[in-house]
């Protein structure tokens, strides 16, 4: 009985297509583990993607929400210079150009010229302020021009709001 | 190169950059100066009150701004002619052609002429 099996297998060539069965299993085995693996892979490239997608958002939010905040403190500097206010302007300047830098530096989600309105808007309150702290250091505060100051934040004022309204016009932020 | 000709370089790029509207001037907080921004830097274009005019023009002076603001340079089409034997009338009249130009841009008087030109012959 065992030599009949035996010669069967041996006629048949058994030993070979068990062999090449063998290696079949084995490379689906492997097919099914690198098809886990690669869903794997890409179930985490997923989640990076979607945390990168969060984080553009938050600072995209950020970003408008800082440039509404110096909109807002742009507007009530000029109530203040009409008023002369020249003591509380140092302050509400010196807070606003270190916003302004801020929004600069931080880089968030703004496009070359956006960053140049920025910039633009940095030197004009930089220059804005020296010239109030010259006017009270030398008792010439009445020399100051604040038609023309007024005039230059207003431009400012509209610039700014032209960068808010493309942020918020991006998908995510328009309701 | 030298820092003089470096100096010409610059008026002279700013100049043609200017001539072909591709620098975005803006007015600032003095009518008569007026400053545009770049990628890492801000210039600040105007006439130099305190330098005797030449030839009974104004002279004209560039200033260089980090971009948080710090004055870096001081450029005076006046210091640059005493400087470069080439460039005595050219950056002078080179600085007055950009000072003009510029000051059309930030005021937007090409768009009103365009526009009203657009209106008159309607």
């Amino acid at each position: 009985m065992f030599d009949q099996v035996h010669n069967f297998i041996i006629d048949y060539n058994i030993g070979d297509y068990s062999s090449i069965f063998g290696i079949l299993i084995t490379i689906i085995g492997f097919g099914i583990t690198l098809f886990q693996v690669l869903k794997t892979k890409s179930a985490s490239v997923y989640a990076k993607d979607s945390i990168n997608e969060f984080k553009h958002e938050v600072m995209k939010f950020k970003t408008v929400s800082d440039l509404s905040e110096i909109v807002a403190i742009m507007s009530e500097i000029k109530e203040l210079n009409r008023q002369k206010q020249w003591n509380l302007l140092i302050f509400r300047y010196d807070d606003l150009k270190k916003r302004l830098i801020e929004v600069e530096t931080s880089n968030l989600d703004l496009d070359k010229f956006q960053i140049q309105k920025v910039r633009n808007a940095i030197l004009i309150v930089k220059e804005i302020l020296s010239k109030i702290e010259y006017g009270i250091g030398t008792n010439s505060e009445s020399e100051i021009d604040i038609i023309t100051i007024n005039n230059t934040l207003s431009d400012f004022i509209d610039k700014l709001v032209e960068i808010l309204y493309e942020l918020k016009s991006i998908k995510g932020l328009s309701k | 190169m030298k820092t003089d000709e470096k100096y010409f370089k610059i008026i002279q790029l700013l100049h043609a950059k200017t001539m072909k509207d591709e620098i975005d001037w803006i007015k600032t907080e003095e009518d008569d100066v007026f400053q545009a921004a770049f990628s890492d830097f801000l210039i600040r274009i105007k006439p130099e009150m305190y330098v005797p005019f030449i030839n009974n023009k104004h002279t004209y002076s560039l200033e260089l701004f980090n971009h948080t603001g710090n004055k870096i340079e001081h450029i005076s089409s006046s210091n640059i002619k005493a400087k470069i034997n080439d460039g005595v009338i050219n950056s002078q009249e080179l600085l007055q052609e950009t000072y003009e130009k510029a000051r059309r841009i930030a005021m937007g008087t090409e768009q009103a002429l365009d526009k009203l030109l657009a209106s008159l012959e309607a």
